[in-house]
């Protein structure tokens, strides 16, 4: 990159806030999808929303393409870096603006953690509900870019139905103000359309959130079954008598000792086949309602004991152990593939049964841990990314699982997004008509597709590869 | 019979006349394709609809501007209802009651609960963003929209989402779609999130003459655990009246319905099927009868104040939704009135209601007015985003609406 636009980018963002070494720019190199990699030219930390326009208008000016980037946790490849492009970070934006308990609302900067919002408005009886597994690194920004879920969304919803209003600094660097709370969107529903545009739109760099009260009960249920079968069918079962925990998660063997083995150990048992942790809340009456009415639904298909947390500490370990299972599974293989697929909760037992097998034959390790009440899977699948043969035997089997989902009238993501991982799929899911709509949406708001190019949608021919950025991730020229 | 109903009629689309505009009655997604790119050809003015209940205040330009109406009444049939997945697929003709009753054999609802459910489509609701009062428990409905299939001006067939509960694949373009008033595509089909039917329903309704007795009890009626179906506070003419629903199952029903009757010291408490009516009532206060009409959109806390402002006007009519910050202010006669008197009317809403924290949005009234006021009420930032989107997908500005999303200079 030309000095004089370095300089020009250190005067905005000041030292700190710009990182050109290339020991530095190492742990920018992916986001949680590992398999995919790029050194950025640069990376910048603008500090608050004025600080990203000036920014952006620099690298407007010089056509230099961008990705933004929260805290990296993601695992669809959305904040890898794209050749002579530029990644600009919401790590120093960690600021809550404000926080309103009367309207139930926080206004926070896009580099808050989610768990620290969180721990912010928890002294006033409220708490925010969408809870990826990585909530303590990942952030409100990143958050927004994929809509993220989280074992809690069962209940509570994607990070979508919890935004009400943002600051959007935009490719050409002006500032776009929506972020007003309102009851409903004046004119078009643009932060509901932004929300889960991968950072294909502009950079959040100001989020308004919805805040929930904290229930007044929670009751949280470690389910323990002799197969992984009956337990996904007795969670299709839970949703068809349609009741309402707050969330439904399955673990099974592999991951049940992943846990177990590591700093996470939640006291799972090791024997079991799967287990299904279980939240319920409300009113105290409500919640003993509604387990009394869950029981006997899983002990129709085989339920071997319940466990019931004693207290918050016990509640923590329990929850402690589903989030940090992804961590744990490093003591299984170096690598881990986490697929991201969903389908209709009437079909769950069919594709974890089809992602098993599908590994099994290609003598792969898989464990899984999934969100199994939104029908929202994660066949876990570990690897060695040095040896290439496995590598391709993953992302094979990878595929297949996607293409299943699809034909049993799924999804290709659930939580985790498009980006690098599934753009070549897309075009199995929709009709070219249908990525062609979306294309021009972005074309709308990014004419020029200097934002997070080359992710999300597939190449499909030779007019959709742009000379300025020849040789973006996902791009065959 | 008009000349473009003929030439349609070719196509095999039938058709017949309202007033004097014709209006198409596609029955499949072909047929709508054809229609529209009929009149993408011509560069036809359209306003699509359902049944029409919404058209007065969603686009009340039809009257005059519009070419070629497009019904998709005629596309009625449900598509599938999963209820082991609770989730629904419907063509946009269907009505909110036919999709209320066939979910209910499941044990399902369906949100909104808008008023007059067999007069609304479900596309006509989805493309004006409707709410209902139950909105309080449930939600806004653009957050229950899984997924949609659209035509597009030019005819263009396009989905986005799915019929799955949780799916972040592409864009949300559903999420656009609805709430835009049929002035970016029509709205072919949609798949909703289902909410499960609750055992026992129960409606609390407290009436005193003077509104600060009912706020009061409002302020501790949000500290409650209890989480309402529906919360409305409204005023005809007569006295203030205040309405809790309820709905749960057994014991914890009950202590919510006690917990409710302990504050707000109800001088009805209704059960069972007469719980559904006094519901059923609810939802149809937010049928305007042909008033002259306009929203307040704001903050909760700022409700009480609002409220004791409106409290002094004569003849207003309110419906306040305390939960969620939505004021309906009804006017007898407003919609009869001049361009000039409507226009002075919001006018002054508007001056007393800004400085309060609230935006103003008019409803039934003249399009002449909505187009005059909109550079005052629609100063929306995104405008130049909106704009570029309609752009984009209307070159020919066919689907345009004058005042919606707001004034072009």
């Amino acid at each position: 990159m030309q000095e004089q636009i370095v300089t020009q980018l250190r005067a905005i963002v000041g030292p700190e806030g710009i990182l050109t070494d290339s020991t530095a720019l190492l742990a920018y190199e992916s986001d949680g999808l590992t398999l995919k990699r790029q050194r950025p030219e640069l990376v910048l930390l603008p500090r608050d929303t004025n600080e990203t326009a000036q920014c952006m208008r620099v690298l407007h000016e010089h056509g230099i393409p961008l990705v933004p980037r929260g805290a990296g946790t993601g695992l669809s490849g959305g904040a890898t870096p794209v050749p002579n492009g530029v990644l600009v970070g919401t790590a120093r934006m960690r600021d809550v603006l404000e926080l309103n308990a009367e309207d139930r609302f926080a206004r926070v900067q896009a580099g808050v953690v989610n768990v620290d919002l969180t721990r912010c408005c928890d002294g006033d009886g409220l708490f925010y509900a969408p809870d990826p597994s990585s909530q303590m690194a990942c952030t409100i920004g990143g958050n927004v870019a994929e809509n993220s879920g989280g074992p809690h969304c069962f209940k509570y919803g994607s990070t979508t139905r919890h935004i009400l209003g943002l600051v959007i600094v935009t490719a050409t660097g002006e500032v776009l103000h929506l972020d007003e709370a309102d009851v409903d969107p004046a004119g078009f529903d643009l932060v509901g359309l932004f929300v889960g545009s991968e950072g294909m739109f502009g950079i959040a760099t100001e989020i308004t959130v919805q805040l929930t009260p904290i229930p007044p009960v929670t009751e949280t249920l470690l389910a323990i079954f002799k197969a992984l079968d009956p337990c996904c069918d007795a969670v299709s079962d839970l949703i068809a008598a349609r009741l309402e925990p707050s969330a439904i998660e399955i673990l099974d063997k592999l991951a049940i000792q992943a846990v177990e083995a590591s700093v996470f150990a939640a006291g799972y048992p090791q024997e079991a086949e799967a287990v299904l942790l279980l939240e319920v809340e409300g009113r105290e009456s409500a919640v003993e309602d509604t387990v009394e009415r869950m029981l006997p639904i899983l002990e129709a298909h085989g339920l071997l004991e319940v466990r019931r947390a004693r207290d918050a500490g016990e509640r923590r370990k329990l929850w402690a152990g589903r989030k940090g299972a992804f961590g744990a599974m490093g003591r299984i293989a170096p690598d881990l593939y986490v697929a991201d697929v969903v389908v209709p909760r009437t079909r769950l037992r069919e594709i974890v049964r089809y992602a098993t097998d599908v590994c099994s034959e290609r003598n792969l390790k898989i464990s899984n841990v999934f969100h199994a009440g939104d029908g929202n899977i994660h066949p876990n699948i570990s690897y060695d990314r040095r040896d290439e043969e496995e590598v391709a035997r993953v992302l094979e089997a990878g595929d297949l699982i996607m293409e299943t989902c699809i034909k049993y009238g799924g999804s290709l993501s659930g939580e985790h997004g498009v980006g690098l991982e599934k753009q070549a799929m897309m075009s199995r899911l929709f009709t070219p008509d249908d990525l062609s709509v979306m294309e021009r949406v972005r074309r709308c708001l990014d004419p020029d597709g200097r934002l997070n190019p080359g992710k999300m949608f597939p190449v499909r021919s030779c007019k959709e590869v742009r000379p300025q950025l020849a040789g973006s991730p996902g791009e065959s020229t | 019979m008009s000349a473009l109903l003929e030439a349609l009629a070719k196509d095999g689309v039938e058709g017949e006349l309202v007033g004097n505009k014709p209006m198409a009655l596609p029955t499949s997604e072909a047929q709508v394709q054809a229609v529209l790119k009929r009149a993408h050809a011509d560069g036809l003015r359209v306003v699509p609809m359902g049944l029409g209940s919404k058209l007065e205040w969603c686009r009340p330009e039809y009257i005059t501007s519009a070419d070629l109406l497009v019904s998709t009444r005629r596309m009625d049939k449900i598509i599938d209802y999963v209820p082991g997945d609770g989730t629904l697929t419907a063509q946009a003709g269907c009505t909110m009651t036919q999709l209320e009753e066939h979910v209910l054999t499941g044990g399902h609802r369906l949100t909104p609960a808008v008023a007059l459910p067999g007069r609304s489509t479900l596309g006509g609701v989805l493309a004006a963003g409707l709410s209902g009062p139950d909105r309080q428990k449930r939600g806004p409905v653009r957050h229950h929209v899984l997924g949609t299939r659209v035509v597009l001006p030019d005819g263009t067939l396009a989905r986005s989402g799915g019929r799955l509960v949780k799916n972040v694949t592409g864009y949300d373009l559903h999420r656009l779609h609805t709430g835009s008033r049929g002035t970016l595509c029509i709205l072919l089909e949609a798949s909703l999130r289902l909410f499960p039917r609750a055992d026992d329903h129960t409606h609390l309704i407290r009436e005193e003459a003077e509104l600060d007795g009912l706020l009061a009890r409002c302020v501790e009626l949000r500290t409650l655990e209890c989480e309402p179906l529906a919360w409305t506070l409204e005023n005809h003419g007569g006295p203030w009246r205040l309405h809790v629903a309820l709905e749960g199952r057994g014991r914890a029903h009950e202590e919510d319905v006690r917990d409710v009757e302990r504050v707000l010291a109800p001088q009805e408490i209704l059960r069972g099927p007469q719980a559904d009516e006094a519901f059923d009532a609810l939802r149809g206060l937010d049928a305007s009868g042909g008033w002259g009409e306009a929203r307040a959109l704001t903050r909760t806390s700022r409700l009480s104040a609002i409220l004791r402002m409106l409290e002094k006007e004569d003849g207003l009519h309110v419906v306040a939704q305390m939960g969620i910050g939505e004021v309906r202010l009804q006017s007898p006669g407003l919609n009869e009135a001049s361009t000039e008197r409507q226009i002075e009317q919001l006018e002054e809403w508007r001056q007393r209601l800004t400085p309060l924290g609230a935006r103003l949005e008019p409803r039934m009234v003249r399009a002449q007015t909505q187009e005059d006021l909109a550079p005052a009420l629609a100063a929306q930032p995104a405008l130049d985003w909106m704009f570029r989107l309609q752009d984009e997908f209307d070159p020919k500005a066919q689907f345009r609406s004058p005042s919606f999303p707001g004034r072009r200079a």
